[in-house]
């Protein structure tokens, strides 16, 4: 249970990054939206799972929050990319694209045969 | 990557405080989050309401979210655990009565654990201050009486050449020294040792040196080794030592060296100076003048029984070489810290398995209060259960709050060791044979552990009960399920029969020890001990060499006490009974066959004067008793105690018979037969006993008993100054009462009693208190039952008998359980009782019917309550 939930955390940690390095800073609302629309709305964000995450990558300093107002001038807290976010972003990614090429190379010789 | 989480951590560990603030933030986050979800919805086209409803379903609970992050924000375990303490003590503050019973339950339990743990500790488990202790063995010897025995010097010579099983081998005696040259004449207790006496000990002095080879031998100067006490008080702590000399037994002695005050001799602390084993005031270099231990090192991975049988070995071709001397005699190896214990250990282990079985009860009745309160609170457990607390969590709480229960009894029963500590120290200082008890490190990690596996184990069942929750029925009925359900009363009816069965257990306990010290305290010793007063004395050898000079100084001595104001009688005895002070001789009857060397017949061997018998009480019951006639020159005669006569001389007279010691050759005639007399212990089986009189065998070594007219202490310093009188150069020592002996007698015994009656009492009261609870709180839940039955008819006598007979059921199948347990456990005790079986029938059912008593009055006060239900009331309760 607990470690689908970390495997869970982590792919949704890449996601926020993602998100806020294409969208700029951003509120969580937003951040939930966006990803949802970019998963062609097969993921959906609560809340239960998305603060936590914010939470523990403020805590590692990949993003940072601060209070804002939003487009219809509600009060928001919006969080951005820091620097050490980015490389870690970018890491991350390489690191994804890896672990992706190696499964790819498991199934493509099972669909073969 | 190690450094950011080292961030986090360090965040999250900021992130237990400041947290109003932050849950502020959260709550503005979501509640944003929320509206602009809200908002969204509505430009969809839906409805306000509909808008709400859909965002709330989408987003999922707040609480559970608050839960998570802040599981996130903190550090989980250091925080849960921090917030279960704090409600838990709001809990337990909130319940002052159950918070007070149950600190007070553990305090007792764990502070008579900690009280008995403490002395285990210091007599059983630390090693013994000396040089490779483990390893020190106590060499005696032993012949077909068994018990401690001694060597001569010529024996222990051999045992020092020929047990290869010992690293080393010293033999020592410990006697009281008369010292004079001071103000007044003093006894000091001194040691006659070996001269590789302190290599064994590996004792270096702290001025001047120890024995040297050959100090030991017959011609050799005359010196001593002090320790730093007698140092200080006799020689004003100086350091210069040549020259100095000191006054022991009479004679002049160089003092070479001091060793360090910390050091005890073995079997005898008192001791404070040490000289050769030639100096000993009975010394010979005879075969047969034994009056030496020997102790010694094993060698490393030899064991005790593998020495044993080379010890065997040895004494066999002594006995075989020396049949005169040694036929029928054997050798004993012992560990020290074996033979110190001996006696101590089983009495030990008893008690702390006593108090351990009363810290179970503890546990278990306080497992089935906290079951008892967990119905109660499980509305509670199942709301925060529903706001987002796992089972896990749940029951982390409650056992938080056992062990933090646990730990407060922990505290208060610390303070109830330290006070019981000392109480124990003050009752009998000395049944304990050794070291200092103290609450130590290792008594107080004891505590703690104790504490600690006591919260748990008194935790565990409710927490195991309270994981088990349905949630969904204690929500809706407003609280029926966990508790109401048979398997948690099935686990309290379970608490209580175990309850029940270890209290019967140590009851039964209890009253063997009880009945076993009445029995001994019945126990007639032959004499009477109320108003006598006794002492010792030892006349030095070099000033009274010859037996009538010795006799003389006795006469006078007896002669002078008489006169004392106060004093009714005046005797001398060289071993009073109940002092430790005891011989043995081997007997031949000349009219009889002469058995076998080694395998004569034994009798307890006294000598007294005449008046001894009427000081002490005991009865002349045929023949005469020593008399003036009887001196140094006259034929040797003897009284013998009526066991004697029964013994060797059955349906004949005894008058007139002739008995030879064998030990020193001498044959006597049997004039008078006196009663019988206890001599070593109240508890020993009467043995044959011989009497010679003090003016045809003086020696140098006498116990004066006095009968007094006044409180006999009252005399201490007359008694002493009339000896003076006589010789004002003549120390006296033990100055006491016969009834201080006869209590220090029977005080391992006195001591055991005590305490078990003490601990069977407690376990009865937590037990009584345990079955109590259990049946009100049926009763609780059974009101709505009762009122109906009572409604239907049922009269007060029913109800009673529906209460107790439920109650009575629990507590006679745990009196069932228990009077099994102790039929199988109470042998391992019989050894430590006199007088009554370890399965004594009447103890048995008395202690049940006791058991059974209590549990009707713990039953009845319920049942009682129970029948004061008014129907009515109690119908329109549900």
């Amino acid at each position: 249970m607990s470690n689908k939930t970390d495997i869970w955390q982590g792919t949704l940690a890449l996601m926020v990054l993602k998100t806020l390095e294409a969208m700029g800073p951003l509120h969580g609302y937003g951040i939930a939206r966006r990803i949802e629309q970019t998963s062609g709305n097969l993921l959906s964000i609560n809340y239960g799972t998305l603060y936590p995450a914010l939470l523990k990558l403020e805590q590692e300093g990949y993003i940072s929050s601060d209070w804002g107002v939003s487009d219809n001038n509600r009060r928001a807290k919006y969080y951005k990319l820091t620097r050490a976010g980015r490389k870690q972003l970018a890491k991350e990614a390489r690191e994804w694209e890896q672990t992706t090429a190696i499964l790819a190379r498991f199934f493509a010789p099972a669909k073969e045969s | 990557m190690r450094i950011r989480k080292l961030r986090a951590l360090l965040f999250r560990l900021v992130g237990i405080f400041g947290r109003k603030t932050r849950e502020r933030d959260l709550v503005e986050e979501l509640e944003s989050h929320l509206q602009m979800h809200i908002d969204d919805n509505v430009r969809a086209g839906m409805t306000p309401q509909e808008a709400r409803r859909q965002a709330l379903i989408k987003l999922g609970g707040i609480a559970q979210t608050k839960e998570e992050y802040r599981r996130q924000r903190g550090l989980p375990v250091i925080e849960e655990m921090w917030q279960d303490l704090r409600f838990g003590a709001r809990v337990l503050l909130k319940q002052p009565a159950f918070t007070f019973v149950a600190v007070l339950t553990l305090a007792l339990g764990i502070g008579a654990n900690t009280t008995i743990f403490s002395v285990v500790n210091a007599v059983l488990l630390k090693a013994l201050p000396y040089h490779n202790s483990q390893r020190l063995v106590l060499i005696s010897s032993a012949d077909q009486s068994a018990g401690l025995g001694t060597f001569s010097a010529p024996e222990a010579q051999d045992f020092a050449a020929q047990l290869t099983t010992l690293e080393d081998f010293a033999a020592m005696q410990s006697q009281s020294i008369n010292l004079t040259g001071g103000a007044q004449p003093e006894r000091v207790r001194g040691a006659f040792v070996t001269a590789n006496f302190f290599e064994v000990f590996n004792l270096l002095p702290t001025i001047g040196r120890t024995f040297a080879r050959g100090e030991d031998q017959p011609g050799a100067e005359r010196v001593v080794v002090v320790n730093e006490g007698f140092w200080r008080r006799h020689l004003n702590s100086d350091t210069e030592l040549a020259g100095r000399k000191v006054i022991l037994n009479g004679e002049p002695y160089s003092i070479i060296g001091v060793v360090p005050g910390s050091f005890q001799h073995p079997l005898d602390d008192e001791v404070e100076v040490w000289t050769t084993v030639q100096r000993f005031p009975s010394y010979a270099a005879r075969r047969d003048a034994r009056f030496l231990f020997g102790i010694g090192h094993l060698k490393p991975g030899v064991t005790p029984a593998q020495s044993q049988i080379e010890a065997n070995t040895v004494a066999a071709r002594m006995a075989q070489a020396y049949p005169n001397e040694s036929a029928g005699r054997g050798a004993m190896v012992e560990l020290l810290e074996e033979m110190m214990v001996r006696n101590i250990r089983p009495i030990l282990l008893t008690l702390f398995a006593a108090v351990g079985c009363i810290l179970l009860i503890a546990c278990f009745n306080l497992a089935n209060l906290t079951l008892a309160r967990g119905t109660a609170r499980q509305k509670e457990f199942a709301l925060r259960s529903a706001l987002g607390a796992s089972r896990g969590r749940l029951a982390r709480q409650l056992l938080t709050e056992t062990t933090l229960l646990a730990l407060l009894g922990g505290i208060i029963g610390l303070l109830i060791a330290r006070w019981g500590t000392d109480l124990l120290l003050a009752v009998n200082p000395d049944v304990l044979p050794r070291g200092e008890v103290r609450l130590d490190a290792p008594v107080l990690l004891f505590t703690l552990g104790a504490s600690l596996v006591t919260g748990f184990l008194f935790g565990l069942v409710p927490a195991w009960q309270m994981s088990r929750l349905d949630l969904n029925t204690s929500l809706k009925e407003g609280g029926r399920s966990v508790g109401d359900g048979t398997g948690a009363l099935r686990a309290r009816s379970v608490l209580v029969v175990v309850q029940v069965a270890l209290a019967l257990v140590l009851l039964v306990g209890g009253a063997l020890f009880i009945k076993s010290f009445y029995r001994l305290l019945q126990v007639d010793p032959g004499f009477k001990t109320e108003n006598l007063l006794t002492l010792e004395y030892r006349l030095p050898r070099n000033k009274y060499v010859e037996p009538a000079a010795q006799w003389e100084f006795h006469r006078q001595v007896v002669e002078q006490l008489r006169a004392v104001p106060g004093v009714q009688s005046a005797a001398l005895v060289r071993g009073l009974p109940l002092t430790g002070n005891s011989a043995s001789v081997r007997i031949i009857l000349p009219d009889g066959e002469t058995p076998p060397k080694g395998q004569e017949p034994q009798a307890q061997f006294n000598t007294a004067t005449p008046d001894y018998f009427a000081t002490m009480g005991i009865p002349l019951t045929q023949g005469r008793l020593f008399n003036e006639g009887d001196r140094l020159e006259t034929p040797v005669v003897l009284v013998i105690n009526q066991n004697m006569a029964r013994r060797f001389w059955p349906g004949q007279d005894p008058i007139g018979k002739q008995i030879k010691i064998v030990d020193d050759e001498t044959t006597g005639t049997v004039i008078g037969v006196v009663g019988d007399a206890k001599h070593d212990w109240l508890s020993e089986e009467q043995r044959p006993q011989i009497y010679v009189s003090y003016s045809q065998s003086p020696g140098l070594f006498a116990t004066v008993v006095l009968r007094t007219k006044v409180e006999p202490m009252s005399l201490s310093q007359a008694v002493r100054e009339a000896v003076w009188k006589v010789d004002k150069d003549q120390p006296v020592w033990k100055v006491r009462t016969l009834e201080s002996l006869l209590a220090y007698n029977v005080a391992d015994k006195r001591f055991l009693m005590l305490l078990m009656v003490v601990f069977a009492a407690l376990a009865l009261t937590i037990t009584a208190v345990g079955l109590y609870g259990v049946v009100n709180y049926t009763v609780g839940r059974r009101t709505h039952e009762i009122g109906v039955r009572m409604a239907l008819g049922a009269r007060r006598g029913d109800v009673l008998k529906l209460v107790i007979s439920q109650g009575m059921r629990l507590a006679i199948t745990g009196m069932g359980v228990g009077l099994i347990a102790s039929f199988v456990l109470t042998r391992f005790i019989q050894s430590l009782l006199f007088g009554v079986s370890a399965t004594d029938t009447l103890t048995f059912t008395s202690v049940a019917g006791l058991l059974g008593g209590v549990a009707l009055l713990a039953c009845y006060i319920p049942a009682w309550r129970a029948t004061k239900v008014d129907p009515l009331i109690a119908l329109r309760r549900e």
